[in-house]
């Protein structure tokens, strides 16, 4: 019999929801503090648990339903937060030391709205410091481990929610993805992931890294899960100017018969990617092919020029963002005579080694006298590569590729060289460039168990089409998640 | 590019951090390569793109300017601070003026 916490999202909130099923909140809490309890010890997902929180909100929701009450969507469901994002009251630290003891006043605008729809905050999540990183290794907090293999990353940034959704701690997770943050993290731990169209989603509340890349999203075990929660924390917030309305899909969800899938040649996984990841995606695309896809080949020759953008533009934005942290208002300090001292100090030793990195090669990117070469030639490139992913969407409807082009890597194996961990990110950070929305979803497992995972990219505005497709393509493949041996150790 | 010990400690000072030498001689070859690489952007043909017409983020979006309430000082933003005067209202700086 399934567990109650690894039902479908909308089943689990359906059963909270009805005062006549026996099945309330508390339970499904305590079933995740429980797994949190037996697990994390290895994982190392969370970086906070709020058990007394959780259970005080589960009671409350319980209380509700017993009075009669409407409530949401997400009617009793633990949701794993990114520490990247203000919950009121517990603390945020972005897996950096900068932070200090920070908790902020507020919740962040996706959280109150994940909790007004009845989701329970069980944890924040462990992360790459500052979001900077692909394998959850660069925190300040110690690293988070895949649970497919404990030897090996979760991806990253967001490895905590990844690692936390795939072991089944929480049928759901937020996550933020500024170059792929959210779904190679997805990918390499076999579940779904979704960065949304830049502007659906509001970042009040997401301690900001590169703003016009930056979108919060969701992790789930299905795609279906993963639309309940975009669906809930999407819309124009007062809060966050770039955020818009979008309208909603029109008609019914999108037949495989006659989709155009478009084929980019330069998003191929190519000599220096893994040949079980190429060959996770052709069996996907014959999969849809079988059910009346058509392949559309295209080159889209500025793809390559992705991620020398992205680590111009990025940094550069980062560089920027990360000045508040100047030991003044929050965060730690470190005292010193002269207040250029206490800020250069401090932020020496709050930051860690990559978020130095980038903030002195953005510092560098938008110096006097280079600034023209790199930031400004970097954002010429990327309105270029806008324009022309954009005419790829006029002859297909999505895009299909692979998430990454290699699965989970050891624990270490890319500690020491930046650049190549910077090219975990070559197959996602074109779609934050351009700001359209893209899916990773499961693609099956290598003959070693480690999961695959393929993206599914849409034009702007198309992330609920883009979820719906999801779910077809896993029905077309059969190819779902699966979880890992761990999860078995615990009910 | 050429990366010097000098360029990163200039750059460093430019962004208010306080890099130890070993950080300086680690940062170095790091740098080095990391621009080696992104230095590609200069030799990309974008077909005469002016970059102030990109609109590289979408327009945003203006709310009514009407008041609201704001954070409260003492309840919701000094405990946070890491050195504030006795009466918890004013963040503490070394001394930036002369007597």
């Amino acid at each position: 019999m399934t567990a109650p916490l690894d039902l479908p999202v909308a089943e689990m909130a359906a059963r909270v929801a009805d005062p006549r099923d026996g099945l309330r909140a508390a339970d499904l809490v305590e079933a995740s503090l429980r797994r949190i309890a037996a697990l994390d010890g290895r994982l190392h997902a969370f970086l906070h648990v709020d058990a007394e929180g959780a259970r005080r909100a589960a009671a409350e929701l319980d209380a509700r339903v017993a009075r009669g009450e409407a409530v949401g969507p997400l009617a009793g469901v633990p949701l794993a937060v990114k520490d990247n994002l203000a919950v009121a009251g517990l603390p945020l630290t972005c897996a950096s030391k900068a932070l200090g003891g920070y908790v902020p006043p507020r919740d962040a605008t996706v959280v109150a709205r994940a909790k007004a729809a009845g989701a329970v905050v069980v944890g924040k999540t462990n992360l790459d410091e500052f979001a900077m990183g692909s394998s959850t290794e660069n925190s300040a907090f110690g690293a988070t481990r895949n649970p497919f293999d404990l030897g090996r990353v979760p991806g990253g940034s967001s490895g905590g929610s990844a690692a936390a959704v795939a072991a089944g701690l929480a049928p759901l997770a937020l996550g933020s993805d500024t170059g792929g943050s959210i779904r190679q993290p997805a990918a390499l731990c076999g579940i779904v992931g979704h960065k949304p169209t830049y502007g659906r989603v509001s970042r009040n509340g997401l301690v900001a890294f590169a703003s016009s890349l930056d979108q919060v999203g969701p992790f789930a075990r299905a795609a279906d899960d993963a639309a309940i929660l975009q669906r809930v924390i999407e819309g124009p917030d007062p809060l966050d100017a770039t955020t818009r309305a979008f309208p909603p899909p029109a008609g019914r969800p999108r037949d495989l018969a006659g989709l155009r899938i478009g084929v980019v040649e330069e998003l191929e996984v190519g000599a220096s990617g893994d040949p079980e990841v190429a060959a996770a995606v052709t069996r996907t695309r014959a999969a849809l092919v079988a059910r009346g896809a058509a392949l559309v080949p295209l080159s889209v020759p500025l793809m390559t020029a992705g991620i020398p953008v992205y680590y111009v533009v990025a940094p550069a934005e980062c560089s920027s963002n990360l000045a508040r942290f100047d030991g003044v208002r929050y965060g730690a300090r470190v005292d010193a005579p002269e207040l250029d001292a206490l800020y250069a100090r401090s932020r020496d030793a709050g930051f860690g080694p990559e978020v130095k990195r980038r903030i002195v090669l953005g510092t560098f990117a938008l110096s006097a006298g280079y600034a023209d070469a790199y930031y400004k030639r970097a954002m010429s490139v990327r309105g270029a590569l806008r324009e022309a992913l954009a005419g790829a969407f006029a002859r297909c409807d999505v895009l299909l590729s692979a998430t990454s082009p290699i699965p989970a890597f050891r624990a270490g194996e890319k500690a020491g060289d930046p650049l190549a961990m910077y090219l975990c990110d070559v197959l996602t950070v074109t779609a934050n460039l351009a700001g359209v929305p893209a899916t990773s979803l499961p693609a099956g497992r290598t003959r070693a168990g480690l999961p695959v995972g393929v993206q599914l990219w849409g034009p702007d505005g198309s992330d609920l089409e883009l979820l719906a497709l999801a779910g077809t393509v896993r029905a077309a493949t059969g190819l779902a998640y699966e979880a890992p041996a761990l999860a078995g150790e615990v009910a | 590019m050429h990366v010097t010990d000098a360029l990163v400690r200039q750059v460093a000072k430019l962004a208010r951090i306080e890099l130890s030498d070993a950080e300086v001689a680690a940062m170095v070859p790091q740098l080095g390569r990391i621009l080696a690489y992104v230095e590609a952007v200069s030799s990309i043909d974008v077909g005469g793109h002016d970059p102030a017409a990109i609109d590289a983020v979408p327009s945003a979006t203006l709310r009514p300017d009407v008041e609201a309430e704001s954070l409260d000082r003492a309840r919701d933003v000094m405990h946070n601070a890491p050195a504030r005067d006795t009466l918890g209202v004013f963040f503490l700086v070394p001394k930036v003026l002369e007597d």
